[in-house]
């Protein structure tokens, strides 16, 4: 098969050596269907033994070989070289982000583990169960929402690429809510709704839904539509966090106005809090930005109505 | 070229140069706005949270209007964008969905058949007029100044709901700022988050992400920032000095609109592109000018 | 010095499943795993595990399959067990939380496997192993078993035939560490990177089945390795066997399903055995594609229940072989899969070696034989690990720790240091190319005396060189290098146990087959291969199968 050179620049730390990290460039040659994993293996064992990274099925199953390839967070054996050859010139390999770095590209996991494990993460059964010899019944329908959420390799793709988690340590991740989610949505789970409780405390509110989770994952988990779905279900607990606020206001003004209307959405989910940004306030007012307190309706406002009324008879029946 | 024009809320409130700056541009280039007064909400993604299965009724009710009118949407936010092209995607890729959604629209005398398309006037540029027809109409390029293009997110991720550009190596906004005249800087967040999402609920952290943003921006030396998304615009503009003092990061960048930075280099007159309604000032940019 | 009741080597499923038993039955135990455990070769089954549920199943049928699938050298007594046992356990998991497709009805759906003559094998799309990795492993955190994860286990204590525990690199240190344990379980899996085309993950490195054999234990039956008929050809990547059983044909190159010629009965569903050596057939006789492969044509499957059924195999197929098997036929050659032999052990995974047991892979009931059904090594896992968890506890219950002498973890520790600090020399990664060649080559699917004579002499040679064999880093925190050439280290143990039993057994029997003695023997080789290390290589004894119910007959398919 024909081959090309290609160069790898790859971050090296050596805790016994080095005081920070550096990069090191190698020339590997690559053919069309050598993974970021293959190349990796073929400098530790051409050039570089010393090379050290995770790996183990080299099939896209295991989730070990998770790093960022050309900055975003990916598993190295399914990244094909040549792909990131063309579209960014050279291939780029660090250790994921948001876990501190154990050597070269092996991050330490252990927050990450920490995390996706502090909210029961098992399924809570009937234990009345235990000598039964039948199983729980059960349909592929019933059972799909949970099945995508369980095809997680808990690789940490997502958790080094989730921006809120660089700025905002108490936000759970995404992995840690998708788990939550793949229980809440298993019909067998005797937690069930009851695991909502205290994902505020988690970071339930923190996600900025900036799509990363979801576009990183090797899975297609979808953890970012986990959250979505969850914070959807805190509601049914009268949850009274400014972020369930943020979402009732919301609401509420696209209900009576169509629109959003802006100064009571920001009045409803801030309260008190909007004297932080009085003078901002009047400054927008100045430039004529500032949003009217009474906006009008858009034309046809009863056919938006209708559907918020019509919906909520269907949920309802 | 015509669209059904969706503006969506802030464009019409808190960001209201992004609507006047957009007729402008839109008449310059010849680019006929249809606009569907009737539209609601797209929902920013929290109607969803409310309610998935409203959210996705709501939308449908805008993509029948403009069916109805025979004519594709024509976005100029991000945010509008991405969830639109999100409640597409469900619909058309499920056909029990579509068929409960078009049984409540089925209500209110409404039906959504799965033709319309949703564009953001970035991408109606490029793949509708053609970058060398804007390009043949700029009079005032953009010389000398130093451009960062910040996509943020929801205008392009997921790549496969949005159906535009590589997320990972987009190249929209570099490839206009460059017919216009001006010079695309690279800089680490260009695809990143400004944090607006989060900002009336986790302000802290949301100011974070959008000083990072704009100091990555400002070390490359940018003259200024554009955006497609008004939502991004409030957080990194209106809010800017708030998150600068809090985070102690002095950044003083200014942003301008997809619209304003087209509208500038196709001559348009800089006072009725409403850069005196933006908190950061633009007036060094137009000086160089 | 780290103690524990029970120290349980692997966290795959027969780890896990083990640990939550002794947990359970009141032992203080710990899990040691070289990998995080959801990280665990377990992790990569596909295709199913097996129960007999059916009303118009039941055990007998199963126990019968699966005795004719190991061309009845299984122990017919450790089969009984594991077939009357399965349909518990795989409720168990079903009750903990697994993901199990279902029938119309919400009842576990079951679908047709090789050599099975009922579809009794029970799935999770074509992710089974995830799926119940996955579910154990949270059961583990349910039960707070402590987990040493990234822990290396390079020798095992045994002092008067007493298991005293282990040494361990901790791998994110560096340090050698001992472990006083007293029960010591197994858990280990196969070895299938002692051959260069495997389908198994490049940690499957025979560590435990190695470890027992340098401390003196007799392994049992290594010259009897599973191929799969069907790995993606170039990555060798596991094409699971249920595409054949939703319906996937085997075609050669003039478009025939040939399988009609090896087995008319089972067609594409015959044992692995059959089917590997079919495959392999057709290629030697000019029927294969260049580069050595065939067709496993998915098409008349449609995509709907591609999609539904086999969703891992169609994006494993696009992305590994760039073929869409909805649209194209897939690539396919047989490849090391399995490893039937291993640690011998009982009904509850004892051992000779007092307070030694073993459980999955690494063990040898033996309930496969010469040749595993698919669907029974994930079975296999969860029932005797089960089993050995349980008698491992009960022991530690019986006995006090026994220490042993600050010596042994100091002489463990200098020769690691002497293998760090050695400046140049051979390539461990070298040796293990030129090992996996050999074997994939001369010990592979055909067996032939000359050509095993060819394979032992090699072996011999790359032992030789690694007595030289240089790591080429230095440092201690997370030496990868170090681990991947202790690992080879293994693997040229195992290879020569290999080579021997395939060379002294002089007939041919389930996945065992040599060119120059093809028929079966009964007479001669009714009988399990057991290797003992000496200082002249492995010495070789045998020992009886125990036939219960079904005398050896022809096994035709």
């Amino acid at each position: 098969m024909e081959t090309k050179e290609a160069v790898f620049r790859v971050l090296r730390f050596n805790p016994e050596r080095d005081e920070k990290p550096s990069y090191q460039t190698f020339h590997v040659k690559i053919d069309k269907r050598m993974t970021v994993l293959d190349a990796l293996e073929d400098i530790k064992h051409d050039q570089d033994a010393s090379l050290t990274f995770r790996r183990s099925c080299r099939s896209g199953i295991c989730g070990s070989c998770a790093m960022k390839i050309n900055r975003l967070a990916k598993l190295a054996c399914k990244t094909r070289a040549t792909t990131e050859v063309d579209k960014h010139g050279q291939v780029l390999v660090e250790p994921m982000e948001n876990m501190p770095l154990i050597r070269d590209l092996v991050a330490d996991m252990a927050e990450f583990w920490r995390e996706t494990e502090r909210a029961i993460p098992w399924l809570v059964w009937d234990e009345s169960l235990t000598s039964s010899l039948k199983e729980n019944l059960l349909t592929n329908e019933q059972q799909q929402a949970s099945g995508k959420l369980a095809d997680c390799i808990m690789c940490g793709a997502c958790f080094s690429d989730c921006i809120s988690r660089v700025f905002d340590k108490n936000f759970t991740g995404p992995a840690s809510l998708a788990k939550i989610h793949r229980f809440v949505a298993d019909p067998r789970d005797k937690q069930g709704a009851k695991r909502v409780h205290g994902l505020v405390e988690m970071g339930l509110w923190s996600c900025t839904h900036c799509y990363f989770c979801w576009s990183q994952c090797p899975r297609d988990v979808r953890p970012v539509a986990a959250i979505s779905e969850l914070r959807t279900l805190s509601f049914g607990s009268l949850d009274p966090s400014q972020g369930a606020r943020h979402v009732e206001a919301f609401m509420d003004s696209v209900k009576s106005k169509g629109m959003l209307n802006e100064a009571s959405l920001y009045l409803k989910t801030m309260r008190w809090n909007m004297f932080r940004d009085f003078d901002l306030i009047l400054k927008m007012a100045a430039k004529g930005k500032a949003p009217s307190p009474f906006p009008q309706a858009i034309p046809k406002i009863d056919e938006v109505r209708s559907l918020f009324r019509l919906i909520k008879e269907m949920k309802e029946k | 070229m015509k669209y059904a024009y969706y503006p969506g809320c802030v464009a019409k409130s808190s960001a209201p140069e992004l609507h006047s700056s957009t007729a402008l541009v839109a008449e310059k280039l010849g680019i006929e706005l249809a606009e569907l007064t009737a539209a609601s909400c797209c929902g920013a993604g929290v109607v969803n949270e409310g309610d998935p299965f409203l959210n996705l009724a709501l939308n449908a009710r805008t993509f029948a209007m403009a069916e109805d009118m025979g004519l594709d949407i024509l976005t100029i936010c991000s945010t509008c964008q991405g969830v639109m092209s999100q409640v597409k995607w469900q619909l058309d890729k499920d056909s029990a969905l579509f068929a409960r959604t078009n049984g409540a629209l089925a209500k209110i005398n409404m039906e959504y058949k799965g033709k319309v398309k949703i564009k953001h006037l970035l991408w109606a540029l490029i793949e509708d007029l053609g970058l060398s027809k804007v390009e043949q109409q700029v009079v005032k390029p953009l010389k000398d100044l130093k451009i960062a293009p910040f996509y943020g997110c929801y205008v392009l991720r997921p790549a496969e709901v949005l159906q535009f550009e590589d997320h990972e190596k987009p190249t929209s906004l570099e490839q206009l700022i460059t017919i216009l005249g001006g010079e695309p800087v690279h800089y680490e967040g260009e695809t990143k988050c400004c944090g607006f999402p989060i900002l009336f609920v986790q302000r802290e952290t949301a100011f974070k992400m959008a000083v990072t943003c704009l100091k990555n921006a400002k070390r490359k030396d940018a003259d200024f920032m554009v955006t497609p998304c008004p939502l991004c615009h409030i957080s990194l503009d209106i809010y800017q000095a708030k998150a600068s003092k809090r985070t102690q990061v002095n950044v003083d960048l200014p942003l301008m609109h997809l619209s304003q930075m087209v509208g500038l280099a196709l001559g348009v007159e800089p006072e009725k592109l409403g850069f005196s309604k933006h908190m950061v000032s633009m007036a060094r940019v137009l000086r160089v000018l | 010095m780290i103690k524990h009741d029970v120290a349980v080597v692997g966290a795959g499923l027969a780890g896990l499943r083990a640990a939550i038993e002794a947990k359970e039955k009141g032992a203080d135990v710990a899990v040691l795993s070289k990998l995080h455990p959801v990280r665990s070769h377990s992790d990569q089954a596909q295709g199913g595990i097996n129960a007999p549920l059916s009303e118009d199943d039941n055990w007998e049928k199963h126990a019968f399959d699966t005795i004719k699938g190991s061309d009845y050298l299984a122990d017919q007594d450790a089969v009984e067990l594991m077939c009357k046992d399965a349909p518990r356990a795989i409720i168990e998991l079903e009750h903990w939380g697994a993901l199990f497709s279902r029938t119309e009805a919400g009842r576990l759906a079951q679908r047709p496997f090789g050599g099975a003559g009922f579809p009794r094998t029970c799935f999770a799309a074509d992710k089974t192993g995830h799926v119940l990795q996955t579910t154990i492993y949270e059961q583990t955190r349910k039960n707070d078993v402590q987990i040493y994860e990234e822990w290396f286990a390079t020798s095992l204590v045994v002092e008067d035939n007493v298991c005293k525990g282990l040494t361990a690199i901790e791998i994110t240190t560096g340090e050698v560490q001992a472990v006083q344990a007293k029960a010591v379980i197994l858990a280990t899996g196969g070895a299938g990177q002692v051959y260069s085309k495997t389908t198994n993950s490049l940690t499957t490195t025979g560590d435990g089945i190695a470890m027992a054999y340098n401390a003196g234990l007799p392994i049992e039956d290594m010259e009897f390795v599973q191929f799969h008929p069907t790995s993606l050809y170039g990555s060798n990547i596991l094409i699971s066997e249920g595409a054949r059983g939703e319906g996937g044909y085997l075609i050669n190159t003039l478009g025939e399903r040939f399988m009609k010629k090896y087995a008319p009965d089972k067609m594409e569903l015959a044992p692995r055995d059959i089917v590997s050596r079919s495959i392999e057939t057709e290629i030697r006789e000019g029927r294969g594609f260049e580069g050595g492969f065939v067709h496993l044509d998915l098409r008349n499957l449609g995509e709907a229940k591609i999609n539904e059924r086999l969703p891992t195999i169609r994006e494993l197929a696009i992305y590994f072989a760039g073929v869409d098997p909805v649209k194209e036929p897939i690539p396919i050659q047989p490849a090391q899969h399995y490893t039937m032999g291993g640690i011998p052990a009982d009904l509850d995974g004892v051992t000779s070696i007092r307070g030694l047991y073993g459980a999955g892979e690494c063990a040898c009931v033996s309930v496969h034989g010469a040749n595993r059904l698919g669907g029974n090594s994930l079975l296999d896992t969860v029932v005797f690990g089960k089993r050995a968890g349980a008698k491992a506890a009960e022991y530690a219950k019986e006995v006090s720790f026994v220490s042993f002498s600050e010596v042994t973890l100091r002489e463990e520790q200098k020769r690691i240091e002497t293998l760090l600090n050695r400046k140049d020399g051979v390539k461990a990664s070298e040796i293990k190319k030129a090992l996996g060649n050999t074997m994939i080559d001369k010990v592979g699917i055909f067996r032939h005396r000359r050509e095993l004579e060819t394979a032992k002499r090699n072996v011999a040679t790359l032992q030789r060189q690694f007595q030289n064999v240089c790591v080429l880093d230095s440092s201690r925190k997370f030496n990868t290098s170090l681990i991947e050439t202790l690992e080879v280290g293994f693997a040229l143990d195992l290879a020569e146990v290999t080579i021997a039993g395939a060379l002294a057994r002089r007939e041919s029997r389930g996945a065992h087959y040599r060119i120059d003695y093809p028929k079966r023997d009964d007479a001669k080789w009714l009988k399990h291969t057991l290797a003992i290390r000496t200082a002249e290589g492995p010495r070789l004894s045998y020992k009886p199968v125990t036939i219960t119910r079904f005398p050896p007959e022809a096994r035709g398919y």
